[in-house]
């Protein structure tokens, strides 16, 4: 029986200091969870900046991170590992859980409501005063090491009803909650991400918040930061500011043919 | 014409008066009346023939005699003998049917004479001509009578003598197609052109000839080919298709809403002498619009100039037009603070007694549409290319055709041109002759002051440089002008202004003062603003925020708790009226009664058993209501059907991996060999178990009843709750198909101790005769105690066992009953959500017909309501709402 964690230190380090303009006192918050190993909800919506807030705090904290994308085939050993069959023998492989409780590391699961139910069995130990992670197919105990952290991020008025967050669950949880960022912060996200001039950026800005003033109108959410600085982006790939916006923001948010009348007014106005 | 009188024509009235008064009093008296229209307005010979007509129609009874009498003048002052000539003939055809038939069509004859729509008049006497003259028994006789002039009555001025000419060529054919013509003209058909109409007609009338009842169908646009041709022809754009999409335009822009409304609702204040030419006017609180417009060929084209005008006028609450404000006006030029308010003993709005305070007024007001159109120019320019160019190059379209049509040199409109659009080029400087270098001056002047972020108050300045040497170029009028040309009819209109915004700004000006008393400085023009957007409640918060913002911009030191504490000491409630009336006492009432506390906000504390709460059935109506309702929307119904078919679960759930079940899961398999060979323990678990499984969920549907769901729709002949009806029929359609358990419910409210809550359908209730009676009988009623009405519902919702409880409440606006307004309704509600939430039932607010409110997220919580602006989209929207709450 072999093990197939050996090269995850290394990879899921983060290097260089990734870009996260700080909005509020969020950063010391998580700092003092970390010190105190409470693990931590995200709460917000799509494209605000939750997972670049958690890459910067393992960069900060100097731990590594390990991400998963949670969905509704997520089962628990897709969190905790699997036996392989590789000739004739079997080999355990340790899934991105196991591999963060091992190596201390900030294990962020995003949107973990579209995860499976039983994935709840798998968190609940890890995230009390236990701590341990318990992986039934080894029958084997695994106490979560110094630095270890769970990260969920939840989307709260994007869910179904039957999907809610258990209250068992929720309670587990040091919360922090994610809003779009002031208009000049924004600007300057949008500017820096996508290198385009502080002019368009504030232009930008301003037809995401003109979208979010009309977010009750069909639309399930308003135009997230990542909308914009994808528009930006390509624009600073010589893309027509009205194209980029149509393409990066307008399409992606409804389907809604007069919606989108509207959202084309929006940007013609400001181009 | 005006004739002298002559003593015989005197003496004429007087024995025709006599003649007519032996045979009836009143008939006396038309008589009476008809001569003195006449007398001195028409020629002698005029005069006689009325009396010989009077002494001929004396033979036939004083009946007849009296309509005549009263009738005739209005054609004979018409001086058109043709007209008298085709009034006798169809009076003839009338009377050949009886004298009943005469009172009703020949009154709105005379009617549209006295109106000056003497074309209309003409068709309309051909057309019952036309009519009368066919075959028609006694009974569809005395119905054309009535009918056809109130359909007449109905039609759009503006298109009535074509659409009256249409509808003769109608009942030509067939008079049975009278009826669905005139429907069909309610349905849309009154859009068209007159060639479009008749158009139109002619496809219709073709098939008449097959088939009646398909010409029928094909008039009143029941068939789809008949929409569809209709909407081709159509290049008249209504207000009602753009409203929504405007609405929601301004929404998105300003971050609140202004309703849009209709250019006749501006009523008397409007000058009727510059209507057709202006488009679109507004009072800082509603955008005004003609009901249609049809100024291009292409329907675009005409939507184009909608959307224009919203994006110019929404400039002017963007960059604060309607803001103006004394105190910063004295702060920007040091101006005495009440210049004017002398002369008017101080009545109307600061601006307004700014420009009175010129001595032409009306130049002063011209001056200021001038630098403030300026001045939102340059802003927009700034902040809105795009919009920017697009206005230019619609500018530059109407002032082309301006000068072409009109080339005089109006001071005003040479400065609109220059200054507000920003113009200079060679037409203007030939059209423009010494007035040239004052139009250069001033543009460079305002472009200099008018710098994007400079306020109202700047161009008001300019205004008052300006002033002298405009009025020595243009003199002084002795009669009030027309108001100047500008593209559209555009301008700031300070007396609309005024009006709309008058008791705000009462309040603000109280506030303001009692403020000042206590040291704390705050502008009159922002507190009447948030007055305004709070609908006449505003709070502590936003007070203080004012407050900050403008001892900063007055440069004083002010520290946020020291306001704060100022105001904690002010009585807010007392000061703006907003404190409770006593409860009334309760009337006598059947149900079951059951009390519920009331979080008082400014308590901070529930009121115990403050609410009574009344249960009792809706009683039924007969009214086909729901099958109609399900009849006219065949295609919704389907479609919602099918969507809904998807929500249905499969039937059956598969539970992997299993301890026991029906066969192998091979997944599981596949783990348990690994395993073995592993050498761990294998999971027992490798079976699939099939289920039945079930959507879990029961949803109570809770509809606000109160007063205002009477409203009309905008733009429709149908209420709120109306259309609230059919989209509760709609979904009960579909919940038939998903299956999940659900009931409805109304409320309303008249003061806290007579709450109704009015069962419609229990969740025990089959969907059937009785409780589609019930849903018809929905009506509008009195006032929303929301939190006591949610309280009840949310007990009710809780004895039923369900995986998942949701209660859908749907509303047209914020709670609001005696003692019950503003924030303390709205904190209320909110605790009722919150405590049915604790008892695990879901709310999820569905307001319609009014733009967002921020409000809205406090009443219901964000992300859990939704707005529908355009309450015609709640069926298709309801379903939507319903299907991503419960997906599974
Ligand atoms: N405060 C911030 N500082 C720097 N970048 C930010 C910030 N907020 C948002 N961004 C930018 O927005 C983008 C989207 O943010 P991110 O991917 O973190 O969103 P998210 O909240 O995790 O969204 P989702 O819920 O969809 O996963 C990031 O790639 C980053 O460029
Ligand atoms: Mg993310």
């Amino acid at each position: 029986m072999a093990s197939a964690d050996a090269d995850a230190p290394v990879s899921h380090r983060i290097t260089d200091e990734p870009y996260y303009l700080s909005i509020g006192n969020e950063v010391s918050l998580f700092e003092a969870a970390a010190r105190s190993a409470l693990p931590v909800m995200l709460k917000g919506p799509t494209g605000c900046g939750k997972t670049r807030f958690v890459e910067y705090m393992a960069w900060r904290l100097g731990r590594p991170l390990i991400t998963v994308a949670c969905h509704e085939d997520l089962f628990a050993s897709d969190l905790i590992g699997r036996y392989l069959l590789k000739n004739d023998e079997t080999l355990w492989l340790d899934g991105p859980l196991t591999q963060a409780v091992r190596m201390g590391a900030i294990c962020y699961l995003d949107e973990v409501v579209e995860a499976r139910k039983d994935t709840t069995v798998v968190i609940h130990p890890l995230t009390d005063n236990r701590r341990t992670l318990f992986i039934d197919k080894r029958r084997e105990v695994i106490p979560a090491t110094a630095g270890f952290q769970l990260v969920i991020s939840y989307n709260p008025g994007y869910q179904s009803l039957l999907k809610d967050l258990k209250q068992s669950t929720r309670q587990r949880f040091v919360a922090l909650n994610f809003d779009y960022p002031a208009a000049h912060q924004e600007a300057e996200i949008v500017a820096r991400e996508s290198g385009v001039e502080p002019n368009t950026a504030q232009a930008l800005v301003r037809l995401g918040g003109q979208i979010r003033n009309i977010r009750e109108h069909g639309l399930t959410e308003g135009a997230s930061t990542r909308l914009l600085i994808y528009a930006g982006q390509m624009m600073t790939q010589g893309i027509s500011p009205a194209d980029a916006c149509r393409v990066a923001i307008c399409l992606p948010l409804s389907d809604d043919e007069r919606l989108q009348e509207t959202l084309s007014e929006l940007v013609d106005d400001l181009f | 014409m005006r004739v002298p009188i002559h003593e015989w024509e005197v003496d004429l009235l007087v024995s025709q008066t006599i003649a007519a008064l032996t045979m009836a009093t009143s008939f006396g008296e038309a008589v009476a009346h008809g001569f003195l229209r006449l007398l001195g307005q028409v020629s002698p010979e005029q005069l006689h023939g009325y009396a010989r007509r009077l002494d001929e129609v004396r033979r036939e009874g004083a009946g007849l005699g009296q309509l005549l009498a009263a009738y005739l003048p209005a054609v004979l002052l018409r001086h058109d003998d043709a007209l008298l000539e085709a009034f006798e003939a169809t009076l003839a055809t009338l009377l050949s049917k009886g004298v009943y038939t005469v009172k009703g069509p020949l009154g709105l004859f005379v009617q549209l004479l006295d109106r000056g729509e003497a074309d209309a008049g003409v068709a309309l006497l051909d057309l019952l001509e036309a009519c009368f003259a066919l075959p028609l028994s006694y009974n569809r006789s005395i119905y054309m009578t009535q009918f056809i002039p109130q359909a007449v009555a109905g039609f759009d001025p503006l298109r009535r003598s074509f659409q009256i000419g249409q509808l003769k060529r109608v009942i030509q054919v067939d008079h049975h197609l009278a009826e669905p013509f005139v429907e069909g003209l309610a349905a849309g058909t009154t859009l068209l052109s007159a060639a479009a109409l008749t158009a139109f007609v002619s496809r219709a009338l073709n098939r008449a000839a097959t088939s009646a009842e398909g010409a029928g169908r094909y008039l009143s646009l029941a068939a789809h080919r008949a929409r569809a041709f209709c909407r081709e022809l159509q290049t008249t754009v209504p207000l009602t298709e753009v409203r929504g999409q405007l609405g929601r335009y301004l929404q998105a822009r300003l971050g609140y809403s202004v309703a849009i409304h209709d250019m006749a609702d501006l009523g008397g204040a409007d000058d009727h002498m510059d209507r057709p030419r202006t488009l679109v006017a507004c009072d800082g609180r509603y955008l005004f619009l003609p009901k249609e417009l049809g100024l291009y060929e292409q329907p675009h084209r005409n939507r184009e100039v909608y959307t224009l005008l919203v994006k110019l006028e929404a400039a002017c609450f963007e960059f604060g037009s309607f803001d103006f404000d004394r105190q910063r006006m004295h702060q920007l030029s040091g101006s005495p603070l009440d210049r004017g308010a002398a002369r008017d003993g101080a009545v109307g709005s600061d601006l307004e007694r700014f420009l009175n305070g010129f001595p032409q007024p009306d130049l002063a007001a011209g001056l200021f549409t001038v630098f403030e159109h300026c001045r939102l120019r340059l802003a927009v320019a700034a902040r809105y290319p795009g919009l920017a160019r697009e206005t230019a190059s619609f500018m530059e379209q109407a002032v082309a055709e301006e000068l072409a049509l009109d080339s005089k040199s109006e001071i005003l409109k040479l400065l609109y041109i220059t200054v507000a659009l920003g113009m200079v080029d060679e037409r203007i400087h030939r059209i423009a002759g010494d007035n040239w270098p004052l139009l250069l001056q001033w543009m460079q002047t305002a472009v200099d002051r008018l710098v994007p972020g400079s306020r109202v108050e700047a161009s008001a300045a300019l205004v008052r440089s300006a002033y002298p040497s405009v009025e020595a170029r243009r003199g002084r009028p002795a009669a009030p002008r027309r108001p100047f040309w500008t593209p559209f009819g555009r301008r700031l209109r300070p007396d609309l202004i005024y009006r709309a915004t008058a008791i705000p700004d009462r309040m603000a000006r109280r506030v303001r003062q009692l403020l000042a008393s206590r040291g704390l400085r705050v502008f009159q023009s922002d507190l009447r603003k948030c007055f305004l957007r709070r609908q006449g409640t505003p709070e502590n918060a936003d007070l203080r925020a004012l407050i900050l913002a403008a001892h900063t911009e007055l440069n004083l030191a002010a520290s946020a708790s020291k306001i704060r504490l100022e105001l904690a000491e002010l009585d807010l409630d007392a000061l703006l009226d907003r404190t409770s009336a006593a409860a009334l006492p309760s009337r006598s009432m059947s149900g079951t009664h059951h009390r519920y506390p009331e979080w008082d906000a400014h308590l901070g504390d529930y009121l115990m058993g403050h609410t009574l709460v009344r249960e009792r059935r809706l009683p039924e109506v007969s009214d086909p209501l729901y099958r109609r309702t399900v009849d006219r929307h065949t295609g919704l119904v389907a479609r919602i059907r099918h969507a809904f078919e998807l929500l249905k679960p499969q039937g059956l759930k598969l539970l992997r991996p299993w301890r026991e079940g029906d066969s192998f899961d091979y997944r599981a398999m596949l783990a348990f060999a690994v395993d073995r060979k592993a050498g761990c323990m294998p999971s027992d678990r490798l079976y699939v178990k099939r289920i039945k499984h079930q959507r879990d969920v029961a949803v109570l549907l809770l509809v606000d009843l109160s007063r205002s769901t009477a409203n009309q729709v905008q733009g429709a002949s149908m209420s709120v709750l109306h259309v609230t009806q059919t989209a509760i029929i709609l979904f009960c359609e579909a919940l038939k198909i998903v299956g999940d358990r659900f009931a409805i419910a109304g409320f309303s409210s008249s003061g806290r101790l007579d709450v109704d809550y009015l069962r419609i359908k229990d969740f025990d209730d089959p969907l059937d005769h009785q409780t589609k009676r019930r849903i018809a009988a929905m009506t509008p009623m009195r006032a929303t105690r929301m939190g006591a009405a949610i309280r009840h519902a949310t007990r009710r919702l809780a004895e039923i066992p369900a995986g998942v409880r949701l209660l859908l409440i749907l509303g047209d606006g914020f709670p609001n009953d005696t003692g019950y307004k503003g924030m303390r309704a709205i904190a209320d509600t909110r605790r009722a959500i919150q405590e049915a939430h604790a008892r695990r039932i879901y709310t999820r607010g569905i307001t319609v017909n009014i733009g967002s409110d921020a409000r809205l997220d406090e009443l219901y919580g964000r992300a859990h309501h939704t707005v529908i602006q355009d309450v015609r989209d709640l069926p298709d929207r309801l379903f939507e709402i319903y299907g991503r709450l419960t997906r599974t």
